[in-house]
């Protein structure tokens, strides 16, 4: 006859195969509570986080901004604070890792930067300052309900461009445009914001936008190409996003062979072949961050300082970049100008 | 009652690997009989009984088993009539899978599967009873994986699970030729009762000529896809495993020489 | 103490989707990268169910975890029906969910900071408030009582999860299909629509992946199109530690243990972030953790057997 197994040593069996793991699982645990519960030591230090969500070159043009930022209000690196750099690498799981760990530690105050990294920071830190940029709708995002009425822990720079200065350049420069282009990645809040507003400003003086979607830099290729190609597209006016950061040189060379110039929306921009950059940038956001940050960091309270813009546009023209696609530049922009590249 | 009409089946059909695998079989098997089928390697004979089984689907003729036609459904559908033992003591049971757990898939094969636990107290009691008969210990095993076995007792296991629900057709696939003298002839013998217990309808492929004399009612000879001998009745009793071996080396003659070569030397010479 | 609660919290949230990447990888033997799109499906029907407001908790999980199942029968068709290669299959869809996920949303990101979510509704059952920081006492720790009851309330759906999946593996249907990933062979033999299996099996793994997905969204307060990114490698690494912590193979002990392995995953993690490791060497560790818990209980076979 088939009898079966006793209950009590079935239960007796399971646990002695569990034992190891539950083990082990109860000492990590036990490493981390002790750890996150021990003191943290004091001193003259402000310890900073910085957070963000992905590796690209405008978290990179960020940080830098930060760092430059503080150093201009007297906080030097491991002088007088220290900075702990956090990548989530586009992974949410580790992004909301970092914030636990961040939240667990005694900072005195907390960068995020992108929108992603803003939000899962805004969920569970509750009372160390946050100071975000790179985020293009911080109200979208959740952090307040204006840029005067927001959480109080949270203040941070709004890193929209100045989409209606750069579509009067556009005017300036080349009064007959009728059609203007861009791509944009559906897939970053980011970008189809920008894009939003850049097709409302230049809607706002008669122009149309040509948009081109891409996610990734292989399809960057063919929609630069589709962009530059039969549209009737006059300027391409560059938003700034990941993916265009990424892949900005793709862009030039399709734009190039076609003589179309370039207008870009991040200072590197005229740099790397652009004839003109109107930029503000994700650099100059991290130096507005930073000078908030200052202001927190002296005893301010975030719930009293409003969101604000980056502060300031450069711009910059490529000479050499104007003139091989034959773009006429009034001497009266040149004047105007932060830097010109020859 | 099983009659297949007229079967083909050609593998990679123009291409330099084309295999002419079933060349027009007709045969037809009565209810409750065991037949032997037997043939060299490469003779179509694995190949008729995965054609019956529906492994794949023939080009042309029919299989028609009990008065249902079985020749365009799938595998799984032939299931519920079909009870099958593979050659590999590894193709029949989930290694992974406990003996319990494998008994429990084959008591529902031809029935509707349902979100019921497959290991009920009552199923359990069956399996350990029918594992019993099997007198190999394993009824107090019922909790192992079926991997942890020997191959023979793999095999004995797949054996009870093919004929679980009583089968209308028991497919044997060499199923002892992987397997050690002694527990072949162990296999054999339990193949053997269950034939006779249910009075089975059994089909058997073999490369064992001694096997072949031994058991079943009829033999039949395959070679090239196509059925060359059948013995059966008073002609299957009086057979030999010697004249069996004639037969075989007849064929290997023939094999010799190249078809196109013979056409050639039957019109020249015939 | 948040520190720890909130790893447990993750821990049991991903510990669904190692779920689901259990019955891919160790039921069906690939790892379907569609678990990536459907985690992201999940979030994002979630996300938009919350925000809509007009649909309960329950079924801002139900409907997000029927939609990855369909995201899974899909792969398992182009499988199956179209002999399209298993893991070609899963990144098809996969590519796909992407363009979905931003249909579903309408953008890229959608935020539910102030939305109910289960979390919240769970805090209303337990009668905690929203905006007063209460605390509890937990060991002799003092935590947060939101973050609590947030780890409580992932550990109750995990175990609900790994208890739904337990009983189904074990029926009739569950057991066929586990035969199918096993002996595809037998399985046909005793009748079993292996087809159909593949199909059904992807759904549930896939269900489990958009779940997950569901309840990550209402934890972090938003929903991201990229949020699938990199998710499989965190299911099979639970899968896989699980597997070296608990070296049992039996159904039970194979849920527990990747359960087990997602929780002590995220503890080696956040203790190594804990550490100030450099956050650009995350994936290198998470390689070498994987790597550790595939090779260790090698050697320590070799060992035993040179004894």
């Amino acid at each position: 006859m088939y009898s079966g197994v006793k209950y009590s040593r079935k239960i007796i069996y399971v646990f002695s195969k569990l034992a190891p793991a539950l083990t082990l699982i109860f000492c990590a645990s036990a490493v981390l509570l002790f750890f996150s519960a021990a003191p943290v030591k004091r001193s003259q230090f402000s310890k900073l986080a910085i957070v963000y969500y992905s590796d690209t070159p405008i978290s990179e043009d960020g940080i830098r901004g930060i760092k430059e930022g503080l150093k201009n209000h007297g906080y030097e690196e491991s002088k007088n604070y220290k900075a702990y750099v956090y990548s989530a690498h586009s992974d949410s799981a580790a992004l909301n890792g970092i914030i636990d760990a961040v939240v667990s530690e005694d900072y005195d105050l907390v960068f995020t930067i992108s929108t992603p990294a803003l939000q899962a920071a805004l969920k569970k830190i509750k009372k160390t300052p946050i100071i975000f940029s790179s985020t293009g709708d911080p109200i979208g995002a959740g952090a307040g309900k204006s840029f005067a009425q927001h959480e109080a822990n949270v203040t941070g720079i709004c890193s929209l461009s100045d989409f209606s200065g750069m579509v009067s350049l556009v005017r300036e420069i080349a009064p007959g445009v009728k059609k203007i282009g861009t791509i944009f990645c559906p897939s970053e809040i980011n970008s189809v914001l920008y894009k939003q507003h850049l097709e409302k400003a230049a809607r706002e003086k008669g122009i149309t936008l040509e948009a081109v979607g891409a996610s990734t830099a292989g399809e960057a290729v063919d929609a630069a190409e589709s962009l530059c190609a039969g549209r009737g597209v006059e300027i391409i006016c560059q938003i700034a996003d990941n993916l265009s950061a990424a892949s900005f040189a793709t862009i030039i060379k399709a734009s190039g062979a076609a003589r179309i110039p370039v207008f870009g929306f991040v200072s590197s921009d005229a740099k790397h072949g652009a004839a003109l950059s109107y930029a503000k940038d994700y650099y100059q956001g991290g130096i507005d961050s930073a000078k908030l940050a200052a202001r927190v960091l002296n005893g301010e309270s975030p719930a009293g300082i409003p969101f604000e813009y980056i502060s300031k546009t450069t711009l910059i023209i490529n000479k050499k970049a104007a003139l091989a696609c034959g773009l006429k530049i009034p001497e009266s922009v040149y004047g105007r100008a932060d830097s010109v590249i020859e | 009652m099983l009659e297949l009409k007229c079967l083909h089946k050609t593998f990679n059909p123009g291409t330099p690997d084309e295999v002419k695998a079933l060349s027009g079989v007709s045969l037809t098997i009565a209810d409750g009989s065991f037949t032997v089928i037997l043939g060299t390697n490469g003779s179509g004979k694995s190949t008729l009984l995965n054609a019956v089984a529906g492994t794949f689907i023939v080009d042309s003729g029919s299989i028609v088993l009990n008065g249902t036609d079985l020749t365009h459904l799938p595998e799984h559908r032939r299931a519920s009539h079909i009870g099958r033992v593979f050659q590999n003591p590894f193709s029949g049971t989930a290694p992974n899978m406990t003996i319990a757990e494998n008994l429990a898939i084959a008591s529902m094969r031809g029935k509707k599967r349902r979100f019921l636990t497959a290991l009920s107290r009552g199923a359990m009691r069956e399996f350990y009873d029918r594992v019993k008969s099997l007198n190999m210990g394993l009824e107090d095993r019922l909790d192992n994986n079926i991997g942890s076995l020997s191959g023979g007792q793999r095999q004995a296991l797949t054996l009870l699970m093919a004929c679980w629900n009583r089968p209308d057709l028991l497919l044997l696939d060499e199923h002892t030729a992987a397997l050690d003298p002694k527990t072949a002839a162990k296999v054999l013998e339990l193949t053997k009762n269950y034939i006779e217990k249910d009075g089975l309808t059994a089909f058997m492929v073999t490369h064992s000529m001694q096997q072949a004399v031994n058991m079943g009612e009829r033999i039949i000879m395959v070679y090239k896809g196509k059925i060359i001998h059948d013995f059966s009745g008073a002609d299957k009793k009086s057979l030999k495993a010697k004249d069996l071996y004639e037969l075989f080396e007849d064929i290997k003659r023939r094999e010799l020489i190249d078809p196109a070569a013979s056409e050639i030397l039957k019109a020249n010479y015939v | 103490m948040t520190l720890l609660l909130g790893t447990f919290t993750m821990g049991f949230i991903l510990s669904l989707l190692a779920a689901g990447v259990l019955i891919s990888f160790r039921i069906f033997n690939f790892a379907d990268i569609t678990a990536e799109g459907s985690l992201a499906l999940g979030a994002s029907t979630a996300a938009v169910l919350i925000t809509a407001g007009s649909f309960g908790p329950a079924a801002a999980l139900f409907i997000p975890a029927m939609a990855g199942a369909a995201a899974g029968a899909i792969t398992g068709v182009l499988h199956t029906k179209f002999k399209i290669n298993a893991l070609l299959s899963g990144i098809l869809v996969m590519t796909a969910l992407y363009s979905i996920n931003l249909h579903v949303m309408g953008k890229s990101n959608v935020a539910l900071m102030n939305e109910q979510t289960i979390f919240t509704y769970f805090n209303k059952l337990l009668s905690i408030s929203e905006s007063a920081n209460k605390t509890v006492l937990i060991l002799g720790f003092s935590a947060s009582a939101k973050e609590a009851a947030a780890a409580a309330l992932a550990f109750i759906l995990a175990s609900a999860g790994g208890a739904l999946l337990y009983w189904f593996l074990g029926t009739e249907i569950g057991a066929a299909m586990r035969a199918t990933g096993d002996c595809p062979q037998m399985a046909a033999a005793l009748g079993v629509n292996t087809d159909l299996m593949i199909i059904a099996g992807l759904s549930v793994a896939n269900a489990f992946a958009a779940l997950s997905g569901a309840l990550l969204a209402s934890y972090q307060g938003f929903a991201d199109v990229q949020m699938g990114i990199g998710m499989l490698v965190w299911g099979l690494a639970s899968v896989i530690i699980g597997e070296t912590l608990v070296r049992e193979k039996s159904i039970g002990f194979a849920i527990t243990s990747a359960i087990m392995g997602s929780i002590f995953f995220r503890l080696l993690v956040a203790i190594a972030l804990r550490f100030g490791m450099n956050p650009n060497d995350m994936k290198l560790m998470t390689a070498l953790f994987v790597l550790a818990a595939l090779v260790l209980p090698q050697i320590y076979k070799l060992r035993r057997k040179n004894c």
